[in-house]
């Protein structure tokens, strides 16, 4: 989240906003934003009804509490509501670079 | 007394190198951790850290065979060494890996759910419907571009976060909002895309 909000200006730049989800409340979201100290926008999916349509519900993947969780994914949803590109990760650690990430999204939303 | 002086510090020095040694297994799970929060991504096989381990514990192991006790500083510190390294391969290799993604989302699907909770913005949940295809869409999504697209009111859709709101849209002023300023932009800035990045939580 810090190398993504380091980001963000050069995102905005190429048209693109960035909007972190979790699955929780307002207040869960409130408490990660502050905790990760970062302006990036924090979604509280309350009862996870939004990342449910992604298949992105890890069950159980809270390792203190036994809660559901998100599952660490990216997706760019164009502003007609069109996915253009996505991606998962096997493993929570292994996530694309914040700067391939940049790449790859102003590519992928270059044709429009 | 100078003999026995000597011997002391001969055993002394087996002892801080071992430690020394030891230290790195720690000293490469910590750096680990620290490359994931600094570069923002961490390896599928960290292969730097493992041969800093890997060596460790051949050393250490070493040592402790050229030893005369099995028990004592160095078999504690080969078990100490070989639980760390457990736990580092535990982590980095099964308990962060997830199950199998249950998604069937394709590129060119169409979103027309959001969340029901964007910073209290209430989000009319209109499904896409599908043009011709057979295959039934998962729910919120559409294969192709919605045959009612173009008769969607501005006070329907809003052009900034690939979400369709609608006339639900209230915000009391007496709720702190996440971010008062951005849900204004939102609303009248000119992004082509929204980019979600869905995180597990603050740990």
């Amino acid at each position: 989240m810090g190398q993504l909000q380091k980001l963000k200006s050069s995102f905005a730049s190429t048209g693109i906003q960035i909007r972190a989800v979790i699955l929780g409340s307002r207040e869960d979201a409130q408490k990660v934003k502050k905790k990760a100290e970062v302006e990036i926008d924090i979604i509280g999916d309350e009862d996870g009804s939004f990342i449910d349509q992604f298949g992105l519900r890890d069950k159980q993947g809270n390792p203190f509490t036994g809660e559901d969780v998100a599952r660490a994914a990216k997706f760019l949803v164009s502003s007609s509501g069109q996915l253009l590109w996505f991606n998962y990760s096997d493993n929570y650690r292994v996530r694309i670079q914040p700067r391939e990430l940049l790449r790859i999204t102003t590519k992928a939303l270059s044709p429009m | 007394m100078q003999f026995m002086m000597h011997n002391q510090n001969q055993n002394k020095v087996p002892r801080v190198k071992s430690f020394v040694i030891f230290g790195v297994i720690p000293f490469a799970f910590i750096a680990h951790i620290a490359i994931g929060f600094l570069a923002g991504t961490q390896k599928q096989w960290p292969l730097i850290e493992i041969i800093a381990i890997s060596a460790a514990l051949f050393v250490l192991f070493r040592m402790w065979i050229r030893s005369r006790s099995i028990l004592g500083w160095l078999g504690l510190m080969n078990f100490s060494a070989w639980f760390l390294t457990g736990v580092f391969l535990w982590w980095t290799q099964i308990y962060s890996s997830y199950p199998a993604a249950n998604s069937n989302l394709r590129i060119g699907d169409f979103l027309s759910n959001g969340p029901n909770d964007f910073d209290q913005i209430v989000i009319d949940q209109k499904l896409a419907p599908s043009n011709g295809e057979t295959e039934k869409p998962r729910s919120g999504f559409s294969r192709t571009l919605p045959s009612n697209e173009k008769d969607l009111t501005i006070d329907e859709f809003s052009p900034n976060n690939g979400l369709k709101v609608n006339s639900k849209y209230d915000v009391p002023s007496s709720q702190l909002s996440l971010s008062e300023i951005d849900r204004e932009s939102a609303l009248t800035s000119s992004y082509q895309a929204t980019l979600f990045v869905f995180l597990r939580g603050w740990w």
